[in-house]
């Protein structure tokens, strides 16, 4: 008994292979005239176009002169291209299904010593996209009216801030999340509701089929917008700008169905779609057309393979501290005579004016030696967390502590007139420094309280204020392995606008503070954003590691773009997607030449 | 692939299918054909195939194959057959690419294979009142190849003389084919065309229907704009 299981496939053993069999419509009509010259489909930025020749050869009966055909050939009609196939065997009835479908954007007329050449260049949606310009935002209120305020940017969650609206509006007969009129009610943009935004609010319905907003955030997982701007890009550029932050492609493609928009935008992810085989058999075997796809090919292999660090920076790291504050002024010109210290009553005011007035923090060093002698710099280790720091000047920022309303409490200037024992607040004007961590006097004369503190030497001023420290938020995701024989090539990405961090030190007064005056401090930390914002670009943007060119046997009009490669057992390996499993070959351009009867593919090969 | 006989056979006893593949009890169910065989089915339409039912079967290598004699052909009807083939294991293949359409016409003959049907055909008003027909001919498997298409028309009454053709285009290949009619009064119109072989067999009718506006639209008034 033999345990041999036989597979049955149907094997074609005929060689003689019928040319393509395609019809072209022009504006919904029968185009006798036209004849394929090419079709293209791809992605980002040349998208799918398909270039037709004027050929009266297969229509003589019409005898259209050439002044007619180019009146027939309107920019903007539509064309379409459909296969035709056998609908019902073993019976015969003859179907179609789309191939190529869009409009005419350029018709080419040469005139010359061979005669008149016409030529039309037909574009999918994809151009009608670019020409329009995003700008200004729709702007829906809770009651269900919206606005459209052109004046305003196109950002969504600008540095990080929701400004979506809670629900979905209604406008122009359609459903959205739409701009937030209060942006501090509102939510966060997802990338998906970006995405539905564009979509609807630029097009009527029934010109374009566009994917649900539940489709969309399954393919965009749901991820969160981080500081999006669009303003002023054309509509395609726009919707690239948010796609490739999360390594969603899109494409335009006809649609079978005989109602409805003629084509569908589709949002996909490369080498997730469909296996589509690639086969060549082996040298010395007798040619099958049912074994060998490929007749032409050329691949080009990078040095592989490489490890790509991915280092994501956000922005500085803020920190909130209280810095005591040290005299900043030579202890030499100190006087005793209050009217010296007066603008309004000394003219040479200038000469004395830091004396009693300017607190600085020291970061510098600028103040350790004489004639100041305040001691060493200012250490910034207990407030940042490190040493990692350079002495060098910075300034004071607003506190992150807030009041009730949530408002920062600002450049929080506290002063003792008992040399440290107690603190009040400071209530009479001073400047923030800007060129340096400090603070100046500004009032026209000291208080009594202050002067007679700074006569006895012990008044002393201390602030609560952000500080910028000199390290970003930052994380690293490799995509290989690291300290091993494989180079390394590190990758930056910073990305300050979209991924913060700021913190209440336990060096300010407020840190832990339950005093019921305060409100929430504006803490941040992005952390886990930034990692997953990297650790999905890493996904994404691995290197090309070969890129070929192929070339079919006969002309296949059903590849499409973002179909993963495989090859069968039997067949060659000559795209390396048997023996290598680390990687995942694509298709990413389709260009069906009706001239030489052959399909040509550019296809990637990218680490997983 | 399926091992449709052995479950038959095992909880059914001895059936039809079982008894015709050879199947037999001897201290346990074997499948005999151990060169593998082909299967044949039938059914009114390929979606409607009965596999549930085996006519007969033949050697896997097998050129011909005949449906038993009690399996009636009905005039006037249209039977698809299928061969389906079961390697040496019994494992069968799940595919309809072997198939065969059988048209018994009112005599209770083969109904003769007719030409295909035109493709997409579009109709257009030009130079006045004559209307256009432009149609595309797809040899596509076709049975036969048409030797001209024969263009029917109402004349304006609603009712096609399929005894009187207009005109005869003959058939030159796959290419676009075009009929111009002879001036013609504002007026609906019905037109057929239909291919046809050289034996006089025509494929199914297409018909167009066309509303024919003598008129010209009224012409619209060119606004005047000027700066004031």
């Amino acid at each position: 008994m033999s345990n041999r299981i036989d597979f049955f496939q149907s094997t074609q053993t005929r060689l003689a292979l019928p040319a393509a069999v395609t019809s072209t419509l022009l504006d919904g009509s029968l185009c006798p005239f036209l004849e394929l010259v090419e079709i293209v489909r791809c992605g980002w930025p040349e998208f799918s176009w398909a270039k037709l020749a004027v050929n009266q050869a297969a229509y003589p009966d019409a005898s259209l002169t050439d002044e007619e055909i180019e009146t027939r050939l309107g920019i903007g009609k539509s064309i379409r291209v459909r296969r035709r196939f056998n609908g019902s065997p073993p019976g015969v009835a003859v179907h179609s299904f789309p191939v190529f479908e869009g409009h005419i954007e350029v018709v080419e007329t040469r005139l010359g010593s061979d005669g008149i050449t016409i030529e039309v260049l037909a574009k999918d949606f994809s151009a009608n996209l670019k020409r329009i310009t995003v700008y200004g935002q729709r702007v829906g209120d809770s009651d269900g009216s919206t606005l459209h305020l052109s004046g305003t940017d196109t950002v969504f969650n600008p540095d990080g801030k929701a400004n979506a609206t809670a629900e979905s509006i209604e406008s122009n007969g359609k459903s959205y999340k739409l701009f937030a009129v209060e942006p501090s009610a509102g939510k966060l943009w997802s990338y998906a509701e970006v995405i539905d935004y564009l979509l609807c609010e630029y097009f009527s319905d029934g010109q374009l089929q566009i994917p649900g907003i539940e489709q969309l955030r399954t393919l965009t997982d749901n991820q969160v917008v981080r500081d999006l701007d669009v303003t002023g890009l054309n509509l395609i550029d726009a919707l690239y700008r948010c796609c490739e932050r999360i390594g969603l492609e899109f494409k335009f493609v006809p649609r079978p169905e005989p109602t409805g928009p003629g084509q569908a935008i589709v949002f996909y992810k490369s080498g997730q779609g469909r296996v589509v085989e690639l086969n060549c058999q082996p040298s010395g075997e007798q040619l099958s057309i049912s074994k060998t796809d490929i007749v032409r090919l050329h691949s080009r292999k990078n040095f592989w393979p490489v490890t790509h660090r991915y280092i994501g920076q956000g922005d500085f790291k803020v920190y909130e501290a209280t810095f005591e504050l040290v005299k900043a002024w030579d202890t030499a010109d100190e006087d005793t005579d209050y009217g010296k210290f007066s603008p309004s009553t000394n003219p040479d005011f200038y000469q004395v004016k830091d004396v009693y007035r300017k607190w600085c923090l020291n970061e510098a060093g600028d103040y350790s030696d004489a004639p100041y002698n305040q001691g060493e710099a200012f250490d910034f280790s207990k407030i940042f967390g490190s040493s990692n720091f350079a002495r060098r000047r910075r300034r004071f920022w607003p506190a992150l502590s807030t009041d009730k309303q949530g408002k920062s409490l600002g450049y929080f200037l506290q002063v003792s007139f008992d040399n440290g024992l107690h603190w009040w607040q400071y209530l009479y004007a001073f400047n923030n420094l800007l060129d340096e961590c400090g603070v100046w006097l500004s009032s026209d004369q000291l208080d009594v309280n202050t002067w007679v503190a700074a006569l006895k030497g012990v008044l002393r001023f201390r602030i609560t204020a952000s500080v910028i420290s000199d390290e970003r938020l930052s994380c690293i995701v490799a995509d290989g392995p690291v300290n091993s024989t494989v180079p390394v090539v590190e990758q930056l990405i910073t990305v300050p606008r979209q991924f913060k961090y700021r913190k209440v030190s336990g060096q300010s007064i407020f840190a832990g503070c339950s005093d019921e005056t305060l409100g929430t401090p504006d803490e941040i930390d992005d952390s886990t954003m930034l990692y997953e914002f990297v650790r999905k670009r890493a996904a994404v943007a691995s290197a090309t590691g070969e890129t070929a060119s192929v070339r079919t046997a006969y002309l296949a009009l059903d590849y499409e773009v973002g179909d993963k490669v495989s090859a069968s057992p039997e067949s060659r390996d000559l795209l390396s997607c048997r023996n290598n499993n680390r990687s995942t070959s694509w298709i990413e351009r389709v260009q069906m030449d009706f001239r030489n009867q052959c399909t040509n593919l550019r296809i990637v090969r990218q680490r997983k | 692939m399926d091992r449709g006989w052995l479950k038959e056979a095992l909880f059914v006893g001895m059936t039809s299918n079982a008894f015709k593949l050879g199947t037999v009890l001897s201290c346990g169910w074997f499948w005999m054909r151990v060169g593998g065989c082909s299967v044949l089915y039938r059914g009114e339409g390929m979606e409607q195939i009965d596999f549930a039912n085996i006519l007969a079967v033949a050697e896997v290598d097998a050129s011909e194959m005949s449906p038993p004699d009690y399996v009636q052909h009905n005039s006037g009807s249209t039977y698809f057959y299928v061969i389906r083939r079961a390697n040496n294991c019994g494992d069968q293949e799940h595919t309809l690419s072997a198939a065969v359409k059988v048209s018994i016409d009112a005599g209770g003959d083969l109904a003769e294979p007719g030409p295909n049907n035109i493709f997409v055909v579009g109709a257009e008003q030009v130079d006045g009142n004559k209307i256009e027909l432009v149609w595309y001919y797809c040899p596509l498997e076709q049975k036969q190849e048409p030797a001209c298409f024969r263009i029917y028309g109402d004349s304006g009454t609603g009712h096609i003389g399929y005894e009187n053709p207009i005109t005869a285009i003959p058939y030159m290949g796959r290419k676009f084919y075009s009929y111009q009619s002879n001036s013609l009064d504002a007026d609906k119109y019905l037109f057929c065309i239909r291919a046809e072989d050289t034996g006089g067999t025509e494929s199914d009718s297409v018909l167009i229907k066309i509303q024919l506006d003598t008129e010209s639209p009224v012409a619209i008034d060119i606004l005047n704009a000027e700066c004031v």
